[in-house]
């Protein structure tokens, strides 16, 4: 119902969605099997003009995945494995039918039943909830774009996103948490192998299970690869000193070296020329979308909200491995001319106490 | 079915205050008291309940003994009354003093709770709320927010017992409610500004923390949890939560 929204006429839409945002998160518990995964809208496009790929594309997602009921990965033995790995307290983590419950009484009303961010909540949210199905997520440990780990997941819904409508998770238990962000991983494995099989059937003009196969150890293998990604420095964490602040602010407005003033802008306020550009309507308006389609504007730095977090390591990975699905670049990657890095890791330290001293205005309480 | 009328009124009166008798073991009352004012502000909140319930049992019986009465069927006149002075001066007068008695008694109280306001005491955290959650923001060694040395933590606050703890309150968006049953400790948390609220845990424990002001659709699920832990505890809470925040990356993310 909330797609069809446009179409009314602006106060109804107004009351419409108004109920919909207070009702539509009013954790609601759906009984299993009332809830179905659907097909992108990405996916329904494409396959418009023929029906029949668009059933086998959904015949092979759902032998791959299961139902929303009864949700499995059934394309890889590596996945419950690959589950116990990365952490310590496996033994009771619940299943993912289990956590696709707990899935749909508290993040479904904004994250939608297949991780679109499209639920019943999502409208008139922003920013908009994750879509997950695209395998992309804005704050992890890893550097290259990497899928995360479960690690990665399970810290936000630890943490929150600060400055977003996305709350903390830690009334839940922690392996409920461990099961959501499972559950999270799952979706937006089955997702990307959603539009992996898409691609495939334009290319190939069929879709077989051996194809789907082929399609989910594709994407699967892109998640196996983010343990070695991870962003670390070695040694302490230089302190946040008068002269580090000063090089990081030299480095900062430095158009060669940091060159985030092109975004950022020269106070951090957001306001860089790169960021903006005059719209149709004279109006300045961001130059840049995102990964979703969304225009995307930078962070202003003088508020301290970090969506990433706030640690000192948070803001030096944010920096060193850029941020997926922006323009946020990997400063800690990049190369001169000569091959040498472009800055080093004591650099990037001095533009995190740059960058977190413009929010520390050290008011006396 | 008259006598079911009159009824109805003596089973309300008998109902509310049997459910009132039975609510603390049957934990349908408030948390037990685990601050330095709860006793007190309990003590109040008992006297007044009692004052009401005087009230309570006297109209609603009055009330039933009235409708027994006038459901009668006799050929007896109804009695006209224009109003009688004498009455109306002595209930005016009669809960007037009692509400002036209230004022006064209470005031003592109401001073102490309100006490960090004026204080220069610095706080020992500042509680950030926002749709639909606590975050706790921590001054570090220096004692001074927005600087190097901060940490924070969403849906935790770690205090130390028997200290009288100030917080700073803060919200990010609309008008939220910090309300911590266990402390008999409600103070809204107003946009723009920043309040000061104080508590003295007397018991170490985990207590409750929820949002008492209706602030959006996720009101119901804006929970968070205060930690009272004991004065050495604290502190080395504090020097781990600072060693964490300084991470430079290679244990949990």
């Amino acid at each position: 119902m909330h797609r069809n929204l446009d179409r009314l006429p602006g106060p109804a839409r107004g009351v419409v969605s108004l109920l919909l945002v207070t009702l539509g998160s009013c954790g609601f518990d759906p009984t299993p099997g009332s809830l179905q995964f659907s097909l992108s809208k990405a996916t329904i496009e494409a396959t418009r003009d023929d029906l029949a790929a668009r059933a086998s594309i959904e015949h092979e997602i759902t032998a791959l995945f299961g139902t929303a009921s009864d949700p499995r990965f059934t394309a890889s033995d590596a996945w419950p494995s690959a589950a116990a790995a990365d952490h310590s307290t496996s033994a009771s983590i619940p299943d993912l039918v289990r956590s696709g419950r707990n899935y749909a009484r508290e993040c479904l009303a904004c994250h939608g039943v297949e991780g679109g961010g499209d639920g019943p909540s999502a409208y008139g949210l922003n920013p908009k909830p994750r879509d997950f199905r695209n395998g992309i997520f804005k704050y992890t440990a890893l550097k290259d774009q990497s899928r995360p780990r479960r690690l990665d997941i399970l810290r936000t819904l630890e943490q929150g996103v600060a400055g977003t409508s996305m709350p903390n998770f830690q009334r839940l238990s922690s392996t409920e948490r461990e099961g959501l962000a499972e559950y999270v991983r799952f979706l937006s494995v089955r997702g990307e192998v959603e539009s992996v099989l898409v691609a495939t059937w334009k290319e190939e003009g069929e879709i077989n299970a051996d194809t789907a196969h082929e399609a989910a150890s594709i994407v699967w293998s892109r998640w196996l690869k983010s343990d070695s990604k991870l962003v670390v420095f070695d040694g302490d964490v230089p302190l946040s000193t008068p002269e580090r602040i000063a090089r990081g602010d030299a480095l900062f407005h430095d158009g060669l070296k940091g060159n985030c003033l092109s975004c950022h802008g020269a106070t951090g306020a957001g306001d860089g020329p790169a960021a903006w550009k005059i719209g149709v309507d004279g109006k300045r308006e961001p130059a840049y979308l995102d990964a979703w389609g969304e225009p995307i504007r930078p962070r202003d730095l003088r508020d301290g909200v970090f969506r990433g977090g706030a640690r000192p390591i948070d803001l030096y990975r944010r920096i060193y491995a850029g941020i997926p699905g922006g323009p946020m670049p990997a400063l800690g990657e990049a190369q001169t001319k000569d091959g040498a890095p472009l800055v080093t890791p004591d650099e990037i330290w001095c533009l995190v106490h740059y960058v977190r001293s413009l929010s520390q205005r050290g008011e006396a309480p | 079915m008259r006598a079911l009328t009159a009824l109805l009124f003596v089973a309300l009166v008998a109902g509310v205050v049997w459910s009132f008798a039975v609510a603390p073991e049957r934990g349908w009352w408030m948390p037990t008291s685990a601050s330095s004012v709860g006793d007190d502000v309990d003590r109040l909140f008992h006297g007044i309940t009692a004052l009401i319930a005087v009230a309570f049992v006297g109209v609603v019986g009055w009330l039933a003994w009235l409708v027994w009465r006038g459901t009668r069927a006799t050929n007896e006149r109804a009695l006209t009354n224009h109003g009688n002075a004498r009455l109306e001066g002595v209930w005016t007068i009669v809960t007037g003093a009692i509400l002036l008695t209230l004022a006064i008694v209470q005031l003592a109280l109401w001073n102490t709770m309100q006490s960090a306001r004026a204080s220069d005491v610095k706080p020992l955290a500042r509680v950030v709320a926002a749709q639909f959650e606590w975050r706790f923001r921590y001054p570090g060694v220096d004692a001074v927010f927005d600087t190097a040395d901060d940490f924070e933590t969403p849906y935790r606050l770690v205090v130390p017992v028997g200290e009288r703890v100030t917080l700073e309150l803060r919200s990010k968006d609309v008008i939220h409610g910090f309300f911590v049953p266990a402390f008999r400790l409600k103070q809204d948390v107003l946009p723009g500004s920043a309040l000061r609220t104080w508590f003295e845990a007397r018991s170490i424990g985990e207590y409750d923390v929820v949002c008492s002001q209706l602030c959006g659709a996720g009101h119901y699920r804006m929970a968070g949890k205060i930690q009272v832990v004991a004065r050495a505890d604290f502190d080395a809470w504090q020097s781990s939560m600072q060693l964490a925040w300084n991470s430079n990356g290679k244990e949990k993310p």
